[in-house]
């Protein structure tokens, strides 16, 4: 499969658009210009672009939890609790996890089984199955902006219908789907079923609907922020060569103070740097923070403190959009009051911080971790754009080939998957094994110097124990 | 020349691929050849791997709490397929209920498995007890 970051031609649009809307019945009711016509029905209020472009005119922070149940009563009155009791700012709908295998049938017979016991049967909302019809009842019923949730490597028939129903952006993007939704499904097919999702939201721009389209990346692990920061800008890449116009960028916390402020402040620069290079002068960045994906801690008293140390290092590092783990996650699906408590506890946390408007950027610990950041990001996409001739596309393809991209735990065999992190002896995630990322001597050199300082502390080698110790600390109940 | 090989991979439909990919670096770096199949794995993928690359063992892990139910006949069927002398080792979550330790092991080693690994195990205990069990069975053929 030949694939390059060339913007789709209008021929090859249409004639993929036929077979996507064929994948199930409800696809037949997907009109484009109807569902920019019921955008342009709702209110400002309620496009998640506009809202967060405003939140950055004010330099303000807002909320936006992840949020999906099944039929559309469970799912309005979910959305309806967290606007009312959770303070939310932002809605969303995440995917159930049937729908985002294209397994339409089975959603289907989960959706009847949870509207006959009146109790969710489905992790999420099944788009797909509910049509556009159906899905416009939730926005109608809220009056905030909703976003569509949930990795995927084909999301295309769930945006079809989506979007036609007015959620306003999605958050997921192809390379986190193909590292960790994938085994064995070249990164090429994932990352073409994305450029049909682009150039759809792209359509929609043109239309002049605002989509926000909220990369991904690749999910922390101890992972040195590099990791994620990289997939992500090439998320972008792809995103703005097919059309989109508004794209948040997603900064997955992990807890360390200066390397999470830096890595949301050079994430933000590299990523607005390579968008100028390639002469998408056009394209809004926003930037959004969430905590971690590993496992939370049971006693609720410590979830708390985390949900507000996360917000902390969200609002000191200027994001417009902080997402946060629940209270209650660690024993079960969350639930409405579970997300309430955990929401109105980050509202607290945010409206004490936020009007001090304190400013960091000067910091000497964050300036050294920006600048060793900011070295690797350069090496690793310059190298990737370096394999592709210039293209990002073919570059990432090589690149995830010969192991310059790679990642940790990756659910796909095709993942060379050799690098590895550690924490230092501050908690800051630095390379155990650098596998085959071409990094410079400076940059190696600085993480073993990094590494050297905690065995000395540990007075032994950090070793695959030291690793797996540090991927269970904070459920534990500490950094280290 | 390596110590000897491994396969390894998850069993069913469970995504969680963090434990036995650390402990393929550890396995690795130890000097074993590991042939790792990932997630979503049949018994048969596991047979036929270990056919494929002359196996001296299978390394199941599973975190849903379905193993049980997914490795029913697993020993009969490396037996049927030439796979007699195989050593099974599995670790993770094994169960959903809770019930005591004991009683988990002794479920798997009735299904024919030689080792069953207690949760939170770590790599440097797995290795010691690999290192016993597939390097002086080598020794022996090699002798």
């Amino acid at each position: 499969m030949e694939i390059s970051n060339k913007k789709w031609s209008d021929d090859l649009f249409r004639k993929e658009r036929e077979k996507v809307l064929a994948m199930w019945p409800t696809g037949e009711d997907v009109d484009l210009e109807d569902g920019a016509a019921y955008h342009h029905r709702l209110p400002d209020s309620q496009n998640a672009a506009r809202k967060v472009l405003k939140a950055r005119a004010e330099g303000k922070t807002l909320l936006c939890p992840s949020l999906g149940s099944d039929t559309v009563e469970n799912h309005k009155n979910l959305l309806l609790h967290m606007q009312k009791e959770g303070q939310a700012d932002i809605l969303t709908s995440y995917i159930d996890s049937l729908t985002r295998n294209c397994r339409f049938e089975m959603a289907s017979q989960g959706l009847m089984r949870a509207e006959a016991a009146g109790r969710p049967v489905l992790n999420g909302f099944p788009f797909v199955v509910h049509g556009v019809e159906k899905a416009r009842e939730v926005m109608d019923a809220v009056d905030l902006p909703s976003l569509l949730f949930g990795p995927t490597p084909d999301a295309r028939l769930t945006h079809e219908i989506g979007l036609a129903a007015g959620q306003s952006g999605y958050s997921g993007g192809p390379l986190i789907s193909f590292w960790n939704y994938t085994k064995n499904v070249r990164p090429e097919e994932v990352i073409q079923n994305f450029q049909y999702v682009n150039r759809l939201m792209g359509c929609y721009e043109e239309m002049g609907v605002p989509i926000l389209y909220c990369v991904s990346g690749a999910m922390p692990s101890v992972s040195p922020p590099s990791l994620m920061i990289v997939p992500e800008i090439i998320e972008v890449l792809i995103a703005a060569a097919q059309g989109v116009k508004h794209v948040q960028l997603n900064n997955w916390l992990q807890g360390h103070l200066a390397q999470d402020i830096a890595y949301i402040r050079v994430f933000k620069k590299m990523t607005d740097h390579y968008l100028k290079e390639f002469g998408f002068d056009d394209v809004e960045t926003t930037t959004y923070s969430v905590s971690p994906t590993g496992r939370f801690p049971v006693d609720e008293d410590r979830v708390y403190a985390l949900i507000s140390h996360f917000t902390m290092i969200g609002v000191m590092g200027g994001v417009q959009v902080c997402g946060s783990r629940t209270i209650d996650e660690a024993k079960h699906i969350p639930t409405p009051e579970g997300s309430a408590h955990s929401f109105r506890n980050a509202k607290m946390f945010l409206n004490m911080l936020q009007p001090q408007k304190f400013d960091l950027s000067s910091h000497s610990q964050i300036a050294v971790e920006e600048e060793i950041m900011e070295a690797e990001v350069r090496c690793l996409m310059d190298n990737v754009l370096k394999m592709g001739g210039g293209d990002v596309v073919k570059g990432t393809v090589k690149a995830i080939d010969e192991g310059v991209l790679d990642q940790p735990y990756s659910t796909s065999q095709l993942v060379k998957g050799k690098v590895l992190g550690v924490k230092d002896s501050t908690g800051a995630a630095r390379y155990f094994d650098m596998g085959n990322l071409p990094f410079t001597d400076d940059i190696l050199s600085f993480h073993r110097e990094k590494i050297a300082e905690r065995e000395k502390i540990l007075g032994e080698k950090v070793s695959y124990e030291t690793i797996i110790s540090d991927m269970t600390a904070i459920s534990s109940g500490s950094i280290l | 020349m390596s110590k000897a090989t491994v396969v390894t991979g998850v069993i069913g439909e469970d995504v969680h691929v963090t434990g036995i990919r650390i402990l393929e670096h550890a396995l690795r770096s130890d000097g074993f050849d590991v042939h790792s199949l990932g997630i979503h794995n049949s018994q048969e993928d596991f047979i036929t791997a270990a056919l494929e690359c002359e196996a001296d063992a299978i390394m199941i892990s599973s975190l849903a709490g379905h193993a049980e139910m997914l490795l029913q006949g697993f020993r009969e069927k490396c037996d049927k397929a030439g796979l007699k002398d195989i050593r099974l080792y599995i670790g993770g979550q094994l169960v959903i209920h809770s019930e005591p330790w004991e009683e988990t092991e002794k479920r798997f080693l009735k299904l024919g498995f030689d080792s069953v690994a207690v949760p939170f195990n770590l790599p440097k205990s797995v290795l010691a007890e690999m290192n016993s069990d597939l390097c002086s069975a080598q020794d022996k053929t090699s002798a």
